[in-house]
């Protein structure tokens, strides 16, 4: 990209961007550039030491889970060097913006190390991800002072005990947004996620293994989403009062019947709900002022849910009931709901003919909802047409509309 | 023409505008759907008032000049539209940047006068995507950055940052190491005579330097050519005992990594000439060794900043990311 005038005439506009805008550049480059731009010019030769971000990726140095132990030792030793030397040479070590860390656990130590380092800085992002088999690793035990910055904190493949979760409450005053990935909350006692502050709350693939319910606290929460993940020990949601939208997905056999009823029970605040993987057990309400109303609930999202070997009407029924206590309800998604349904039409019993009962006219009350979406990918058995019908019979005043969206896109 | 049809032709005239003043004084009209799209002009509407008519025209930051003035206003343009689509907008954004870098700069520089995070973000993010990949020559180029660092500092960017304490220790760890290295390679020397024995050295060299390396593929064969010329210089230098303990390698690198331009024979860094290690060297050796720190402390020190010295600068000067073994670029080394 040679210019064919003269230097002179050009004008260094890249360096001339203020420091803030400079670091905001360097933030979305690999640390080991990062670094070398100290070679670029005076401007830039200390710029590398105060950027706000410290991102250590095993992959800018070569390093995945796929390549032989032979080449893994000696980029690993590569890797640590720089990770260790970039840690220890940062200048900015009373508040940082964020600190990233995304590798193998191949030596122990120096993942430790830098764990500890990085939070040693305060950051205010800290971001935590362990790949390949990780064979239970637990976050150093740290100094309190050290999370008084933290906004938003993200871990993948980390066994929390109760250190970590008490120090939440205390040492994380301003802890908005938490993402827990393949977290295993383990020790001897109960614990509990308790944060006043907290806004956002992510588990995915989390397991509880104490032998106590899991107990999440959180006034302040506006988003909830818990996927998948194994709790039969139990998990139990409180105070959920700002609660504006939730997500949770329940695998089977992994949270108990009675556990999800709980969970929904706390849930009944929000907007908008979506719920993934629900039997129509927990959905039946046969003592109708124990359930509890959801009087916001505006938008309601069914995935997978109703599976089970029941009739339709006994499935419509529970739903029914749970829509009998969401007044608000303005929008209802049935997504591969109801039936099962197969590409390989080789399982299908086929029906050659069916019959469309006339409904025994039971109408479930729901005044406000106008919108039932139906996402079906497969049809085979006729069974989509009996649910259309039977849903336009119970829920007269709504209107259906149907989405034909495959899963697994050919 | 008359009014009514006045009123035909120009049915925006009810719409609402916002004036704009740029800092060269050049005032534009502008949408108020599009401006309040700026965070900053939409604070200014709101609590100043200004804006509503020519007279009161909202005076810009001296950062935006009118070009990045309306690249930024066709950008809000597009983007407050509600109905559009991610992919829309992506790919919208990516035709967006694609402009000369200077303008880039400017636009950046001018977003972020308007605290207009989304097209900052954009525009950072393509000017990263310009430097990576790029040797700091290429950069420079591009840039224009000016190339004012020495040729020193190029090689030892550690050299002329010791106010901090660990690396004082570092550079009189450098000089430790170096006066130990020399008064057993004069030991050394008194027993191999053999051009062979040199030869060996040499070897090891190699190894050594594929060692802090990594991947000394590439770059094995042609160290070896540009070293014959300075073999003399290199044997105070290297001479190290296999890659077995640290420290002893550590001991051969510190030495290693300072290094000189060789005129056009330099294919792989860090090749090394003690001299300019000596002459920056030498205020250290006799500065005052106390540091004021607890001998434990200082021993730890010790022992991770003598590792940490050749293995920073050897990153450092390693300009290729990932090591794809195209090491004949090197800032400062251009063929002279």
């Amino acid at each position: 990209m040679k210019r064919a005038g003269g230097p002179t005439s050009a004008v260094d506009r890249l360096s001339a961007l203020p420091e803030e805008l400079l670091h905001v550049i360097l933030s979305f480059l690999p640390a080991p550039l990062v670094v070398q731009t100290s070679l670029l010019s005076r401007r830039w030769r200390r710029l590398w030491r105060s950027t706000p971000l410290i991102k250590i990726d095993e992959q800018d140095f070569g390093i995945s889970t796929k390549i032989r132990a032979s080449t893994l030792e000696g980029r690993w030793a590569k890797f640590e060097d720089f990770a260790t030397n970039l840690l220890l040479f940062h200048d900015n070590t009373s508040a940082l913006g964020g600190f990233r860390l995304r590798c193998q656990v191949y030596n122990w130590r120096h993942v430790d190390r830098w764990i500890r380092r990085g939070i040693e800085y305060c950051p205010s992002v800290l971001q935590i991800e362990l790949v390949g088999h990780v064979p239970g690793f637990k976050l150093p035990p740290m100094l309190e002072s050290n999370f008084r910055c933290l906004k938003r904190l993200r871990l993948t493949h980390i066994i929390l005990n109760s250190h970590f979760t008490g120090s939440l409450c205390s040492a994380c005053p301003v802890l908005e947004d938490m993402n827990l990935s393949y977290c295993e909350f383990c020790d001897i006692c109960p614990q509990g996620i308790i944060s006043p502050k907290l806004n956002k709350l992510v588990m995915e693939f989390c397991s509880n293994n104490t032998r106590y319910p899991l107990v999440i606290t959180a006034p302040s929460l506006t988003y909830l989403c818990l996927s998948f993940g194994n709790f039969l020990a139990g998990i139990l949601l409180c105070k959920m009062d700002s609660l504006v939208k939730a997500k949770i997905s329940v695998p089977e056999d992994e949270i108990s019947e009675e556990n999800q009823r709980e969970l929904l029970g706390s849930l009944c605040n929000v907007t908008s709900l979506e719920l993934i993987g629900f039997e129509a057990e927990v959905m039946l309400n046969e003592n109708p002022d124990e359930f509890r109303i959801f009087h916001n609930l505006r938008t309601l999202g069914l995935h997978s849910c109703f599976l089970n070997g029941y009739e339709l009407t006994d499935k419509l029924e529970a739903l029914g009931s749970f829509l009998q206590n969401a007044p608000c309800l303005e929008k209802l998604s049935l997504q591969y709901c109801m039936f099962y349904s197969f590409s390989d039409s080789e399982w299908e019993i086929e029906r050659k003919n069916i019959t469309l009962p006339r409904h025994d006219g039971k109408i479930l009350r729901c005044q406000k909802l106008k919108l039932i979406e139906v996402i079906y990918d497969h049809d085979h058995d006729h069974q989509l047409i009996e649910l259309v019908w039977s849903l336009g019979r119970s829920l007269p005043d709504a209107n259906i509309k149907l989405n034909k969206i495959d899963r697994f896109p050919p | 023409m008359s009014e009514s049809e006045l009123a035909v032709i120009k049915p925006e005239a009810l719409k609402a505008y916002i004036w704009l003043q740029c800092f060269d004084g050049s005032i534009q009209q502008v949408d108020e759907e599009v401006a309040i799209f700026c965070p900053m002009i939409c604070r200014e509407i709101v609590k100043n008032g200004t804006g509503s008519s020519k007279n009161h025209a909202i005076t810009l930051p001296q950062r935006v000049n009118p070009a990045s003035l309306s690249l930024i206003l066709d950008y809000c343009r597009f983007h407050q539209v509600t109905g559009r689509s991610n992919k829309e907008r992506k790919s919208f954004d990516e035709k967006f940047v694609r402009i000369e870098t200077e303008r880039l700069c400017e636009l950046t520089s001018a977003a972020d006068s308007l605290q207009l995070k989304p097209l900052v973000d954009l525009t950072s993010r393509a000017l990263a995507r310009i430097i990576e990949g790029k040797t700091p020559e290429e950069i420079r180029d591009i840039f224009h950055l000016p190339d004012d660092l020495t040729e020193e500092e190029k090689l030892e960017p550690l050299k002329n940052i010791n106010d901090d304490p660990r690396i004082r220790l570092l550079n009189r760890l450098y000089a430790k190491k170096r006066k130990e290295l020399q008064e057993r390679h004069e030991r050394q020397k008194l027993k191999d005579v053999q051009v062979q024995k040199e030869q060996k050295d040499e070897r090891s060299l190699d190894e050594l330097l594929c060692f802090i390396n990594g991947d000394g593929g590439s770059g094995g064969g042609k160290a070896t050519k540009s070293k014959k010329k300075n073999k003399r210089r290199k044997d105070h230098a290297k001479n190290p005992p296999k890659a077995d303990s640290e420290p002893a390698n550590a001991e051969g690198a510190a030495c290693v990594v300072p290094c000189k331009v060789d005129s056009s024979n330099v294919s792989r860094l860090p090749c090394q000439n003690p001299d300019i290690q000596d002459d920056v060297e030498y205020p250290f050796e006799d500065a005052d060794l106390d540091d004021g720190l607890d001998p434990a402390m200082k021993e730890e020190l010790d022992r991770e900043v003598e590792d940490f010295a050749r293995r920073l600068n050897s990153v450092w000067n390693d300009s290729h990311i990932g090591g794809n073994g195209s090491v004949q670029r090197f800032p400062g080394f251009n063929h002279r």
